[in-house]
């Protein structure tokens, strides 16, 4: 097996609460509580999770647009949240980002050029070649080079978020972080950039980290999938493995929460209706954060926070996890 | 048979500084006591601004034509006035984002509360009473304390439900739910959806749900409308916009989603190129210039809307050779 090329270790990002006439800080949200991933060369890792898990957090504390407080970011043999400013810059241009709003991550006052050339610019690349550079990402996104003199209101969301795209190619990144990038677009402009993506990485052998809240675009763009719920990752692994068989109750309640656009499949579904909110970030419940909404917690869970653990090809953080071929519904009628 | 509802050629048109805007064209539909009726098409498609003309919430720029029955009233000649008393009372209505629909100031019983005290006779004691009872429905719990909490210290989740609980507090007979649970993650999707059912059920509602979602209307709807650029495109049965596809859109949009039930990495089908412009649309088929079975007589003919089938409608020159669209 090869080795990872990036490695996150032990991630800790905190966030202050501040309150009070002299905004002191009062307490610490934990966005992310000891979060360690492996992305593996060439592979697409989604991250999913609904709001408030951490999982955008996750994405900016890699590549510290966040600063996070411990653990380590591994790349290349040198831990990005250590670096200093020379160094980051180096790393930056092999880890890039495509934010989820086409309409708030372009500079609306400059020209597509620009925007998609300024990473050549830091780079120090010159005038002329950033213009070439720039004209032949963009086709390859599916824009034209004549696209560049144009601005950003100009285009529509779906060609905004190829700008992004391009913006984040143009360093020619090994791994390329995606936060939530098709969240904003309707279903037909949605599956262009999906396809557009399933085709650089295929062409460019690039890594992805591909956090979003939609399950089922998150298993057609997969390899492998960790699943986040109040700043931890619950199970981590293969697509297939975690969308057929769920260990944890929490993915396998947020999978049946998910409708299938199948009238026939539908009906004959026995829905798992969790109860309840994501409990507040500030104020965590003991031992298992997933206890309060758990149709099947116990006495331990309130006591003990359980370890992640490997079984079947997966890892999940459960003192119950559901076993093969077991499903929450069956858990529940036994 | 009756409806509740039935409209027959509504337009709907916005004066802008660059011309008129064509956002809903000649729709006509009619929705049944107790059933739901699921409007689905993408941003721009005009499904928001047909709900917003029948509860005439849209500003002076909008022009509309056309007739709308309700309960055998005509909803678009009915003076503001006369309007005010269907509005909340017969006519119910849920908006996307339950953040902004309700006043920051104003606790949340207060505001469920002032929605019966408008339309019914009755003292503040009993409209707090009917807002408890209503708040009890929808599932909110500890509701005597909640009754008195402002939207800031309610979820999400819980404020739809509070939003909800408003929409239905004079049990109304139709409920028009505009994406009510877009903003919100599917976890408390799934719970706001099996309010909306079993309020549907508990009082009788006919409800009106308009979203992009096609899998939360594969479980929901009884009958689908498909629109696209202002126009409606297929209506049918719910299991007949899925299984017997008869408009080259509807299957377009059926296939760009990535399903859990396909196989994952291929590539997805997808609609090429972007919606027309409504400010002066091209003639013939205005889904011509992405279809890919558009043929030279598209381009110049505009198709009507024709049965197809069984309560089965669509609009489309080819849908006698084309047939069922897998």
């Amino acid at each position: 097996m090869s080795e990872p090329i990036l490695r996150i270790e032990n991630l800790i990002t905190k966030y202050p609460i501040r309150a009070g006439l002299l905004r002191r800080t009062v307490g610490h949200v934990h966005a992310l509580n000891n979060v360690s991933i492996d992305l593996m060369p060439k592979e697409t890792l989604g991250v999913v999770g609904e709001s408030g898990c951490g999982k955008t957090t996750l994405g900016r504390s890699i590549l510290r647009l966040v600063e996070p407080d411990s653990g380590r970011v591994m790349y290349g043999g040198s831990d990005v949240l250590t670096a200093n400013s020379s160094g980051l810059r180096g790393l930056r241009k092999d880890l890039q980002i495509v934010f989820q709003d086409p309409y708030a991550s372009l500079n609306p006052r400059l020209p597509i050029n620009e925007i998609v050339g300024e990473p050549l610019a830091v780079h120090g690349v010159t005038k002329a070649e950033r213009r070439a550079r720039v004209g032949e990402i963009l086709r390859e996104v599916g824009l034209l080079p004549e696209h560049g003199n144009r601005y950003p209101h100009e285009f529509s969301g779906g060609q905004r978020q190829r700008i992004g795209i391009a913006r984040a190619l143009i360093l020619n990144p090994s791994v390329l972080i995606l936060d939530e990038p098709v969240s904003a677009l309707d279903v037909s402009i949605q599956a262009q950039i999906l396809n557009l993506l399933r085709r650089i990485q295929l062409e460019k052998q690039i890594s992805m980290i591909f956090i979003a809240h939609d399950l089922s675009v998150v298993r057609h763009v997969s390899d492998r999938v960790a699943v986040m719920y109040l700043g931890r990752v619950v199970e981590i692994g293969d697509r297939t493995s975690l969308y057929e068989n769920p260990k944890h109750p929490y993915t396998a309640s947020l999978l049946s929460a998910v409708p299938l656009a199948d009238p026939v499949t539908e009906r004959s579904r026995k829905r798992i209706v969790l109860q309840g909110d994501v409990p507040s970030p500030a104020h965590p419940p003991s031992g298992c954060e997933f206890r309060t909404r758990c149709p099947i917690a116990q006495e331990r869970c309130v006591t003990e926070r359980p370890a992640m653990q490997s079984m079947e090809g997966v890892s999940v953080a459960c003192h119950f996890p559901l076993g093969r071929d077991e499903s929450l519904v069956s858990r529940l009628n036994r | 048979m009756t409806f509740l509802l039935d409209v027959k050629g509504l337009n709907v048109r916005f004066r802008t500084e660059f011309g008129l805007v064509h956002a809903v064209n000649e729709v006509s539909f009619s929705v049944s006591k107790g059933e739901t009726l699921a409007v689905v098409g993408e941003s721009g498609s005009g499904k928001s601004v047909t709900a917003l003309a029948l509860m005439r919430l849209l500003d002076r720029t909008a022009l509309i034509d056309g007739e709308a029955s309700f309960e055998g009233v005509n909803l678009f000649t009915m003076s503001e006035k006369e309007m005010q008393k269907i509005r909340g009372a017969r006519i119910g209505m849920i908006f996307q984002d339950p953040m902004t629909a309700l006043n920051p100031v104003f606790t949340v019983g207060d505001q469920i509360a002032e929605v019966v005290l408008i339309h019914r006779d009755c003292t503040k004691q009993e409209a707090k009473t009917r807002a408890i009872e209503m708040m009890d429905l929808v599932g909110i719990p500890d509701s005597r304390r909640r009754v008195d909490q402002y939207p800031h210290e309610f979820s999400g989740g819980m404020r739809q439900r509070a939003m909800i609980a408003m929409a239905i507090a004079n049990s109304p007979s139709l409920l028009i739910a505009d994406e009510p649970t877009t903003a919100l993650d599917v976890t408390v999707q799934a719970q706001v959806m099996e309010v909306i059912r079993s309020v549907q059920e508990s009082i009788g509602l006919t409800v009106m749900l308009i979203t992009h979602d096609l899998g939360l209307v594969a479980g929901f709807a009884d009958r689908i409308q498909v629109m696209y650029a202002g126009q409606l495109v297929e209506t049918a049965e719910r299991d007949r916009i899925f299984y017997e596809t008869r408009n080259p859109y509807t299957r377009a949009l059926l296939d760009s989603i990535p399903s859990q039930l396909g196989v994952p990495g291929t590539e997805l089908k997808t609609i090429g190129g972007n919606p027309p412009s409504l400010l002066s649309p091209p003639p013939g088929c205005l889904f011509q210039p992405r279809c890919v079975h558009a043929t030279e007589d598209c381009r110049m003919t505009r198709p009507e809307l024709k049965s197809v089938g069984q309560n089965h409608l669509s609009r489309c020159l080819r849908s006698s050779d084309l047939g069922v669209l897998r």
